[in-house]
């Protein structure tokens, strides 16, 4: 029955994680803007006992479970045990709310966490995850990207070399997120060229191994809270046991790291909307509630202004994306295939926040423009949410190619 | 706890639609665009789905189910795939019903929910649309002036569905003057108590009878007002969340037959759907499909919460008239010159979804 009731956790969820980012989020996130690549030591350490305490956690890892266990689970139980997917999109959009860039510095499995939820086998999920909701704070980075590719990921050149029970890593992986301080790299290489996607693998990576590197970190437009690094890998050996999905399992690799985006997908949206919503928040403070200008909906738009116009539009987009990622969520919640919604979720929300971030710098005049604001820094923020995680374009080619029931090759 | 799945009988309203959209609609659609005639069969097919009598009380000869705004939606989603101007006129008695079921006296109620016959369709209507440019709900000029026992109303309405045909249209007007909302009273006006001016000519729409009306000192007695005391701005959230409903449908329909041309069309060797320009912009099309349908779901389930869906239903109307523009043109544009001439319908779903952005109280739920 189609129903937009939130359970009590999720209002409770919204409005704690709210409050959250009004008091400890916003006030800090000029700071971490400008002083960009210091770690915001205080504010992780709080933020990482506040929701040990909770027993909550930002895993986009709760996601997508292999698919042997999720029927299991599904003939177990009618109803999922709880909406871990829908929840966490209803809470990040505050987090995000709060700041983007320190949004991505709160500890947990990350997108790491992930990839490890989607490719791993049972004990291998149960080991990693150990270390990445322990007492510590602790994050699992995702290293897909290298110097020569981003979007075709089937073009991984890092090379993955059997040697005994070990596998010997090389390559340089740019762009990591959160690669300064990880205690997990899910690092994805190829066992030989010749084989094509199916020898692409993922393997996880711990802190201190031997010939895993940090090189640098990137100066950026956005999220600068947000550390991003590039991680060299020179005859780093992982053992067998790290290799995602275990050695027998030769199909899931490649695929394993596309379902993670199934999880990721939507709550990378949640975030942009909720940025998206500060920025209409921030405008709508100023004209509405301080300067008294009404928005009448729905009126004849020669009887409106433009400022009413553009805010009514702003809400409307960012409510039209809001509901492409509940429904995405809830999708994979409830163990329906979401990969078109999720990159429909990701394609809408990437488009209006950009859209929206712009406007509100131009509706607030020069002052807009003023670091004094964040407006200027959301719409900084905002860029990446249409790069990272997969391009604008791609989310449109996965969506395509679903539509059209097209073939890569049908698709290009 | 929130959900986006159809119930069963939800899910099977929207196939019972669906296939009456495609099999029935669908077969007549393009004559009924050129004649401006819909064939009565249709109308009387449609009519006995039942959907507009099925909330009617059993004691008044109905079906006596839950007036759902969700259902509604549904089915206006799935009938508008099939034919717009068919789907406003079948549904037209609804614009007179659901405002009497939620406004009316008992009275009321029962002299014209008998009317209603469930195998028989009987046309009502509502005027609300005045010929005016610009026209603007909160100043409406269409006054009602207390005489006595009877309130006698003067004024222009247009864009009046079936007017020339219905037992009797509930007219939108205000006792007193002044802008706003909040004064407009409905006031049922029988066939022959206002004299149906021509019909209208429209850009879409053409094979739905509109008329304009001269209300020339109709007479209308007390006991014949719905009083709605400010309930209109709630009707009209239920008219704009069903105008969002009926967007996605003729969305939709544009959009599949696109994506079908789109696979099939050779140029340059490949399916034209192999490229990207035309790939990725039906990929927007879906998407936005999508996101209207969702705010159709979200508008309409804040109403059967009792929720206030007027702002809900405006910005979602607004957005969806708009995007249906976006969606049309571009389905036009993927047929090349073949979306140009009238052997393909694309060029009606775009003249049809036209109107969204105009009009008001098209459908009701
Ligand atoms: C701040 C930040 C954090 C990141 N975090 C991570 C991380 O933690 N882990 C990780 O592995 N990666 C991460 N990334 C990398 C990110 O996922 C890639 O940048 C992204 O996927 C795009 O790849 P690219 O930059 O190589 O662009 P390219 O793939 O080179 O694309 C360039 C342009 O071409 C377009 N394009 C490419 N292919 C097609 C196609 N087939 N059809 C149409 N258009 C196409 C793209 O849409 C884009 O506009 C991060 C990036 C940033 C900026
Ligand atoms: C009213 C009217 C008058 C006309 N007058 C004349 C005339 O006097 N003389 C004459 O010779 N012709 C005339 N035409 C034809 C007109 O030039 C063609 O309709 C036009 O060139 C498009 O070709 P098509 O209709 O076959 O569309 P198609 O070529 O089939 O294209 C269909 C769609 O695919 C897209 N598409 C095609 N190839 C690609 C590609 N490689 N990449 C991306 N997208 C692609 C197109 O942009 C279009 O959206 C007329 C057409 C009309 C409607």
């Amino acid at each position: 029955m189609i129903d937009f009731e939130f359970t009590p956790i999720m209002k409770m969820a919204r409005e704690f994680t709210h409050n959250y980012a009004r008091d400890v989020m916003r006030p800090i996130a000029r700071k971490y803007d400008e002083e960009e690549h210091v770690e915001p030591t205080e504010f992780i350490q709080k933020t990482h006992e506040m929701f040990r305490s909770l027993g909550f956690s930002f895993s986009t890892a709760n996601a997508s479970g292999d698919s042997e266990e999720k029927s299991e689970h599904k003939e177990k139980h009618d109803r999922p045990k709880m909406e871990m997917n829908l929840l966490g999109a209803i809470a990040i959009e505050e987090i995000a709310w709060g700041c983007p860039g320190l949004t991505l510095r709160i500890p947990g499995p990350g997108l790491g966490g992930a990839a490890i939820m989607a490719a791993g086998t049972p004990e291998q999920k149960k080991r990693f995850m150990k270390v990445l909701n322990g007492p510590k704070p602790s994050y699992g980075a995702m290293a897909l990207t290298e110097p020569g590719f981003g979007s075709d990921a089937s073009a991984v050149a890092t090379t993955a070399v059997k040697d005994g029970d070990y596998y010997i890593l090389n390559g340089t992986k740019i762009f990591v997120t959160g690669g300064d301080m990880a205690d997990l790299y899910v690092v994805w290489a190829t066992l030989g060229k010749d084989l094509g996607r199916s020898g692409i693998k993922a393997f996880v990576v711990e802190k201190g191994t031997p010939g895993l590197k940090m090189a640098r970190l990137e100066h950026k437009l956005g999220i600068r809270a947000s550390d991003t690094a590039e991680v060299v890998l020179e005859d780093c050996r992982v053992h067998k046991d790290n290799l995602l999905g275990g050695e027998k399992k030769e199909e899931k690799g490649f695929k394993g790291a596309m379902q993670t985006f199934d999880a990721t997908r939507p709550m990378v949206a949640a975030m942009a909307i909720g940025i998206a919503r500060s920025a209409y928040d921030f405008v709508y403070e100023d004209f509405v509630v301080k300067n008294g200008l009404e928005i009448n909906y729905g009126r004849p738009l020669h009887k409106r202004g433009y400022i009413e116009t553009v805010l009514e539009d702003m809400e409307a987009k960012i409510s039209a994306a809001r509901l492409l990622t509940w429904k995405a969520a809830w999708m994979l919640d409830h163990s329906l295939p979401n990969l078109k919604e999720a990159s429909m979720a990701k394609a809408k929300a990437g488009t209006v926040v950009d859209e929206v971030t712009q406007k509100a710098i131009e509706l607030y005049g020069p002052e807009g423009y003023s670091r004094k604001h964040l407006l200027e820094k959301w719409m900084r923020d905002a860029k990446v949410y249409d790069v990272f995680e997969g391009t604008g374009q791609i989310q449109r080619l996965v969506v395509a190619r679903a539509i059209l029931d097209y073939t890569r090759k049908e698709l290009k | 706890m929130v959900s986006f799945e159809l119930s069963e009988e939800q899910a099977l309203l929207r196939d019972t639609c669906r296939d009456f959209a495609l099999t029935i609609m669908r077969k007549q659609d393009r004559p009924a665009d050129e004649s401006g005639e819909i064939p009565a069969d249709i109308i009387k097919q449609g009519h006995e789905l039942g959907l507009t009598t099925g909330y009617i009380p059993e004691a008044y000869g109905g079906a006596g189910g839950q007036l759902s705004a969700l259902d509604s939606v549904i089915v206006l989603e799935e009938l508008a795939y099939g034919n717009l101007s068919m789907t406003v006129n079948i549904l037209a008695p609804s614009l007179m019903n659901v405002p009497l079921m939620l406004y009316g006296t008992e009275e009321q109620k029962k002299k014209y929910f008998t009317m209603n016959k469930p195998d028989q369709f009987q046309g009502f209507t509502a005027a609300l649309v005045e010929p005016s440019v610009r026209f603007d709900i909160e100043s409406l000029k269409t006054t009602a002036a207390d005489d006595g026992d009877d309130f006698v109303l003067n004024g222009e309405k247009a864009f009046v569905s079936i007017a020339d045909s219905a037992l009797a249209t509930l007219v939108f007007a205000k006792k007193g003057s002044g802008e706003g909302l909040a004064g407009i009273d409905g006031f049922i006006v029988p066939a022959g108590g206002f004299t149906v001016k021509e019909r209208e000519k429209n850009q879409g729409l053409r094979a739905l009878k509109q008329f304009t009306l001269s209300l020339d000192g109709s007479r209308v007695a007390r006991n014949e007002v719905l009083k709605l005391s400010g309930g209109f701005a709630n009707l009209l959230a239920r008219a704009r969340t069903a105008s969002i409903a009926l967007t996605a449908g003729v969305c939709r329909a544009a959009y599949e037959y696109a994506l079908a041309y789109a696979k099939e069309r050779i140029a340059f060797g490949e399916p034209i759907a192999s490229r990207q320009s035309v790939a990725f912009t039906l990929a927007e099309m879906a998407m936005e499909i999508d996101a209207i349908r969702l705010m159709a779901w979200k508008s309409a389930w804040m109403l059967d919460k009792g929720m206030d869906a007027y702002k809900e239903a405006s910005l979602g109307k607004r957005y969806a008239a708009d995007t249906a523009m976006f969606i049309t043109r571009n389905a036009t544009q993927i047929l090349g010159g073949h979306g140009f001439v009238r052997e393909h319908p694309v060029e009606m779903w775009y003249r049809d979804a036209r109107s969204f952005a105009v009009s008001e109280f098209m459908a009701i739920v």
